[in-house]
């Protein structure tokens, strides 16, 4: 089988060698030092240039942010619009782990489904996000509508493709040696399948908490693309960057922290690819 | 895009009616499934929430007679495309430079990986802020969220070259700006091309978020007001029509520039239809023989 599409964190991650010294001594780590600090300076010296409070400078937005953290059920707020991500990417992963498996295996299911799929691919997150509030209305379902909208179809697509690039042989050779169905499934099909759901879930998890975040900017009464409302209808320009940077590290740290370990180890029984 | 490989594949090894017709049956009964099930959908939930596809086919033929469409859509289009093209220029530079200079590449290389994970959202909503509502926050807007995703791309690929191409170069005489012109550029180019495919995709969208908030034209503001006055066809309408005119773009420009701009290093079955299509033109025969004929 090919490389299924797992690779993009672990080529991101190539570049970052170290060199024999411990890695707070090497010149690589000097070097990001730098990088960090010229875009603070950067974004210091862009905030000194506007008017007052156009652009807040690095050290009012941290200090908003600490505000933030601790006043303004920081945390109940993060969890609201997490708990919402991860609804709607339950529901999302479901449905694309049946329909990418079937559009891989049978060719009929293929020719119908297909033109839904890259359609709905190519519709913004922004859209699905307005639709589901419009017609789901200011409830905690619109959000998870919206998630498996906008999901779904990426999801799909990396499930089908690599179900369509598993080697036929293994099939046969189960079936030579009298396994049935729901055992190929259990027992081929789905361990072969699990990089490329927990990459697709990687993509889709990137989307998600965008369109929740639009579709509580667009009218839920609570959550942080609500908090991020409010901040920019009142010219809270600190107020937006606190909340959108924190709420965008914190998804960081799971797309890369926990989903990628998960990767990791759910795939560590492959041999190594040569794309390493 | 992996869906045309994918029909590529399925109607290339033989050209009968029954393999181009069976196809053709799911697609179309697909698509009278989907209308039926919308229209089902909309009489069972009410029309007033869910306009039928009726409605928003009129409200379709209404946004571009009576709508100035061309006009929004043209004003889109031109952001996307300025805000694209500066995106390209930056990659270039810093794709080619990170590739090819360690220091360089240490750099930038957080910032790049960084700023492909901030969200479109928070590009949008920054460049509204800092510019105002003015057609130029749009710009800025898929300049940020772009050009880390397509320097990406180029510096992958400037690493990705073979380092024996440069040895060779100099050994036969040629000097630093050479080098550049003869051997990475076009050795990227696919690289070039391939970014502005994925680039493409994300700045249209970034775009629309952008016009939402701090434009008063172009489509997303098309969008956003009609999500106001609570016109769901309105949206439907719009966004169908700019995914329409976006998909075309793509599949009908890109794809087939990018599967001949790789036809070189890959000689099995083409990208796209169009692509097949093309390839059997007088004009592209020329061209392709040419390009072969030449200095390879």
């Amino acid at each position: 089988m090919d490389t299924i599409s797992l690779e993009p964190d672990v080529q991101a991650a190539a570049p970052m060698r170290t060199a024999g010294r411990p890695w707070y001594l090497t010149g690589a780590v000097w070097q990001r030092v730098l990088a960090a600090g010229s875009v603070l300076l950067a974004w210091w010296l862009l905030s000194q240039t506007f008017a007052d409070g156009v652009v807040p400078s690095p050290l009012v937005t941290a200090e908003r942010l600490w505000h933030i953290v601790q006043n303004e059920d920081f945390f109940s707020t993060v969890a609201l619009t997490l708990g919402r991500v991860a609804a709607g990417m339950v529901v999302a992963v479901v449905a694309a782990v049946v329909l990418g498996i079937a559009m891989g295996r049978s060719r009929r299911i293929e020719l119908f489904l297909d033109m839904f799929i890259l359609v709905g691919r190519s519709i913004p997150g922004l859209v699905w996000a307005l639709v589901a509030v419009m017609v789901v209305g200011l409830n905690n379902a619109a959000p998870v509508v919206a998630v498996f909208l906008t999901a779904t179809p990426l999801v799909v697509l990396q499930i089908w493709e690599s179900t369509k690039a598993l080697d036929p042989e293994l099939f046969n050779m189960a079936k030579v040696f009298g396994v049935g169905p729901v055992e190929r499934l259990r027992r081929v099909l789905l361990p072969a399948l699990v990089p490329s759901i927990v990459a697709g879930t990687k993509l889709g998890l990137a989307l998600a908490w965008q369109v929740v975040v639009l579709s509580e900017l667009f009218g839920l009464g609570a959550g942080v693309g609500y908090e991020i409302n409010e901040s920019f209808s009142n010219f809270d320009i600190a107020g937006v960057l606190a909340w959108t940077i924190s709420f965008a590290a914190i998804m960081a740290v799971i797309e890369y922290g926990v989903i990628g370990q998960v990767q990791r180890y759910l795939v560590r029984w492959r041999p190594k690819t040569s794309a390493s | 895009m992996s869906q045309l490989t994918h029909d590529a594949k399925v109607l290339a090894p033989t050209r009968s009616m029954a393999t181009v017709l069976e196809p053709l049956t799911y697609r179309v009964a697909a698509l009278v499934v989907a209308l039926s099930g919308w229209w089902l959908l909309s009489r069972w939930i009410g029309t007033d929430i869910i306009p039928g596809p009726l409605t928003v086919g009129d409200r379709l033929v209404h946004v571009v007679v009576h709508e100035d469409f061309v006009v929004h859509m043209i004003s889109t289009l031109a952001r996307v495309l300025v805000g694209l093209a500066l995106s390209l220029l930056v990659a270039t530079f810093l794709g080619i430079g990170m590739g090819l200079s360690k220091g360089v590449e240490r750099f930038f290389d957080g910032l790049v990986l960084g700023g492909r994970t901030m969200p479109g959202l928070a590009w949008a909503l920054l460049a509204v802020m800092v510019i105002g509502v003015s057609g130029r926050a749009p710009i800025l807007a898929v300049v940020l969220a772009v050009s880390p995703l397509l320097t990406l791309q180029i510096w992958e690929g400037t690493k990705a070259l073979d380092r024996d191409l440069f040895q060779m170069a100099k050994v036969f005489g040629a000097g630093r700006g050479q080098q550049l012109r003869e051997v990475v550029i076009p050795a990227i180019l696919p690289s070039i091309v391939g970014g502005a495919k994925l680039g493409l995709a994300l700045s249209w969208k970034v775009t629309v978020l952008a016009e939402l908030f701090g434009v008063t034209s172009g489509v997303g503001y098309e969008i956003n007001r009609n999500f106001q006055v609570f016109s769901l066809d309105g949206v439907l309408a719009w966004a169908l029509l700019f995914a329409l005119v976006m998909a075309t773009i793509e599949y009908g420009l890109i794809a087939p520039l990018y599967s001949r701009l790789t036809r070189w290093r890959r000689r099995g079955p083409p990208l796209s239809i169009t692509a097949r299509l093309l390839r059997q033109s007088a004009w592209f025969r020329r061209v392709a023989d040419t390009r072969s004929a030449g200095p390879a």
